[in-house]
């Protein structure tokens, strides 16, 4: 599970952005590039001075490009000029000179350029520690991004561990977006480096104190952080008490928002809570980006069919026929998984799970699916007792794969008794005997139904007429009144929208 | 101060497996050893985790695990569970350091029995969760494993019928409360599946001693019998109660419709 998930995190999120470069009409070079980052921090700047967050957060939104597309060459200049000196400026530096650049042939000379550049203007530029802890940020997800070189994950490990010292230093409210997005790289970069288990301490510290300082968007970071901390480790005693006790920010990103689904479901989801498990996993899906996020979306729709197959729910054809390949390749064992559970046949279930158990494990949904045997053992049930009026018992248990026709008997009688089958035992003769599904009508059931839709037309005869009655002015004064109260609320569900969709734009890179 | 600890886990241990163990003197070992414990360097809090440290931590790990199965002979609940969630501890969090234990799929499989047994499904799936997968096909562990199975599926004669065979004495205190729920379980289903069983079939269903046993279930339950089968008729009288409840609703439904359309014309 482990592996598949850190993939969620950065997959899509590389697998996007060569896309919408192509999308857009030129590629960035590295001048456009460090012309941004440059853009970026005299934004920050003046956000700061002017306490201007929608300028900090537009910057962020930003991000991913240029993460993408800067040097290290390049920032490392940036960071030499701009950030105050501190440890994490150090530690930055040394893991930035530690990457290889990669092999373009004006790489050497942009990089001269920025010496050059950033020689006359950096006595003139009093940085703000925003800026600063900007720069180092972006160190940060660079150093992330080449894990894949040797000791790369132990570097990314020190550079995020001294951006986090340095920022638990300043307490400026104008840091917090940026401290947030610190928190996620430092999580995943101990993630990615195996050293996870020991920084559980550290991130309840930053919990603790995100809250009392009213840090909404470092609460939630930190709190998706350690719930995924305790499922990585499967600890889920530990993320159920902790979301009992922890509750999730209101004000937050969507993307917050959606991992955190993403996240109860799986604790709902291993504590028999299918249900509720579903329902989180249905508004994560919502909550999540529509385009890119491909890793988070496709373990969010994995999760939810397997989720769906246990509530007795069949999910729809539709779930399965994705645009994406990588997310329909990722989904077809679960669709013959799907296929099995829906008409429940037991020799295609247990072949199913034993050919894509590899898979099944790499998304940590093996010990749910194999929860799935008892529905695909009630199904295949029903089925047996809708087609014959009387089976014998060994072939029941041939049917489904029981050990024995005792077995099968007994499997038998407890779904008699909860309601899956109608049919009766006869012991003697060895058989079920369906009993035929008698007269409906005959019933407490068609009246019962008559009796409500009665009684929904004669209530609203009555409130018609109770209406027509008191036509008078207080009524009048009342509508006027309700009439105010719903133009409020209309207002602030556009309101809502509209932060909403603020909020959508925000921070795509996470995932 | 190691030694001391080990003399008297070594007691301990011999007290429990004798053939009729003092449990009031296991419990003042118990209580003695977990003093010594906490006199040992390597136990301390933020100790360094030196050679002398784990092997100390072993040590507190092995007197848990005995003071665990001294529990289940004293069939002590609240002990029981006290004892796993600190064994849990050097299973999980020190996984890295110490060797595993030969006798951790007994203790987890025991602890997925008494999940079972209490019928606390979800922490059972919790907890199994926390079950590393080269465990899970310990003796232990896939006992408990096939009985949730059985369980779910309602094979509870094949319970019932299996119970007599444990993988290890210590799991014979949550197998009997376990039969006592499967033996009701099956009463319930027999009831509403046969419409007649002769008494021998029920005795053996329900894993019962002698026949009289199936009289008295009977005469619990409500069931009828006569001679040597027993019928699931009990509901006779029942169903006709319900009958005579519907006709007095459908009555007052029909005499609320006929008021409320005299009000309307």
């Amino acid at each position: 599970m482990v592996a598949a998930d850190v993939e969620m995190s950065d997959t899509p999120a590389k697998a996007v952005a060569p896309a919408a470069e192509k999308a857009s009409a030129a590629p960035p070079t590295a001048e456009s590039i460090l012309a941004e980052v440059k853009r970026n921090v005299a934004t920050i700047d003046k956000a700061v001075s002017a306490k201007d967050m929608r300028l900090l957060s537009r910057v962020l939104r930003g991000t991913t490009r240029v993460r993408h597309g800067v040097a290290p060459a390049v920032l490392a200049s940036l960071v030499r000029s701009h950030v105050m000196d501190s440890d994490a400026k150090k530690e930055a530096l040394a893991a930035l000179t530690a990457l290889p650049s990669p092999a373009s042939t004006s790489d050497a000379d942009v990089g001269m350029d920025v010496g050059a550049d950033v020689g006359t203007d950096a006595p003139s530029s009093p940085c703000t520690p925003e800026s600063g802890a900007y720069l180092l940020l972006l160190a940060v997800m660079l150093t992330v991004d080449h894990r894949k070189n040797a000791g790369g994950s132990a570097l990314a490990v020190r550079v995020a561990d001294a951006l986090v010292a340095h920022l638990s230093q300043l307490n400026r409210r104008t840091l917090d977006a940026l401290s947030a997005r610190a928190f996620f790289f430092y999580a995943r970069a101990h993630e990615l480096a195996g050293s996870h288990a020991a920084i559980r301490p550290q991130l309840l510290v930053a919990y603790r104190s995100a809250t009392l300082r009213r840090d909404v968007a470092t609460q939630a970071t930190v709190l998706n952080a350690l719930l995924r901390n305790y499922i990585s480790f499967r600890l889920y005693d530990q993320a159920d008490k902790l979301l009992s006790r922890a509750p999730f920010p209101e004000t937050r990103s969507n993307n917050q928002l959606a991992r955190h689904l993403f996240y109860v479901a799986r604790v709902k989801a291993v504590q028999l809570d299918y249900s509720e498990a579903l329902t989180c996993l249905q508004q994560a899906a919502r909550k999540a980006p529509q385009k890119g996020a491909l890793g988070f979306r496709t373990h969010v729709a994995v999760m939810a069919v397997v989720v769906q197959l246990l509530t007795g729910d069949i999910p729809d054809r539709s779930t399965f026929r994705v645009q994406e390949a990588p997310m329909r390749e990722a989904l077809a064992p679960y669709l013959r998984l799907t296929a099995a559970v829906r008409v429940g046949d037991m020799s295609a279930f247990v072949d199913t799970v034993e050919q894509c158990g590899a898979s099944f494990d790499a998304d940590g949904t093996r010990s749910l699916i194999g929860r799935l045997r008892h529905n695909v053992l009630k199904t295949g049930l029903r089925k047996l007792s809708a087609s014959y009026s009387r089976i014998s018992l060994a072939d029941v248990a041939e049917r489904l794969l029981l050990p024995s026709a005792a077995e099968a008997e007994a499997v038998v009688a407890k779904a008699i008794r909860d309601g899956v089958t109608e049919a009766t035992i006869d012991h003697e003769g060895g058989w079920m005997r369906s009993t035929d599904v008698g007269d409906v009508y005959g019933g407490p059931e068609p009246s019962d139904a008559y009796h409500t839709r009665v009684t929904f037309c004669l209530n609203i005869y009555n409130e018609a007429v109770r209406a027509l009655r008191f036509a008078d002015g207080a009524a009048e004064e009342e509508s006027v009144e309700a009439l105010r109260a719903r133009l409020k609320e209309e207002q602030e569900l556009a309101q809502a929208i509209a932060d909403g969709e603020v909020d959508d734009e925000d921070d795509g890179d996470d995932y | 101060m190691t030694t001391n600890v080990r003399t008297g886990l070594a007691d301990l241990r011999k007290e429990l497996e004798s053939p009729k163990p003092d449990l009031e003197r296991c419990k003042k070992l118990l209580v003695q050893l977990k003093i010594a414990l906490t006199q040992l360097a390597g136990l301390q809090p933020a100790a360094e985790l030196t050679a002398d440290a784990v092997s100390e931590l072993e040590l507190a790990r092995d007197v848990y695990e005995t003071a665990v199965h001294l529990s289940i002979l004293d069939e002590d609940i609240p002990s029981f569970e006290r004892h796993v969630s600190l064994v849990k501890t050097y299973y999980f969090d020190y996984a890295s350091v110490l060797r595993p234990s030969p006798r951790a799929g007994h203790l987890l499989g025991l602890n997925l029995m008494r999940l079972i047994a209490q019928n606390r499904i979800a922490e059972f799936h919790t907890e199994l969760e926390l079950v590393p997968t080269e465990l899970r096909t310990d003796s232990h562990v896939a006992y408990a494993l096939r009985l949730e199975q059985q369980l779910t599926d309602g094979a509870y004669a094949t319970i019932l019928s299996n119970a007599a065979v444990v993988p290890d004495a210590s799991f014979r205190f949550f197998m009997d409360t376990l039969c006592v729920t499967a033996r009701k379980e099956t009463a319930d289903c027999a009831e509403r599946a046969y419409e007649v069983l002769d008494k021998a079939t029920l005795v053996r269903l329900l894993a019962l001693k002698d026949p009289e046993e199936v009289d008295t279930l009977a005469m619990e339950r409500g069931w009828v019998v006569s001679g040597d089968t027993v019928r699931f008729g009990g509901d006779d009288a029942g169903e006709a109660a319900v009958d005579l409840e519907l006709s007095m609703d459908l009555i007052k439904r029909n005499m609320e419709y006929a008021k409320e359309l005299e009000r309307i014309v």
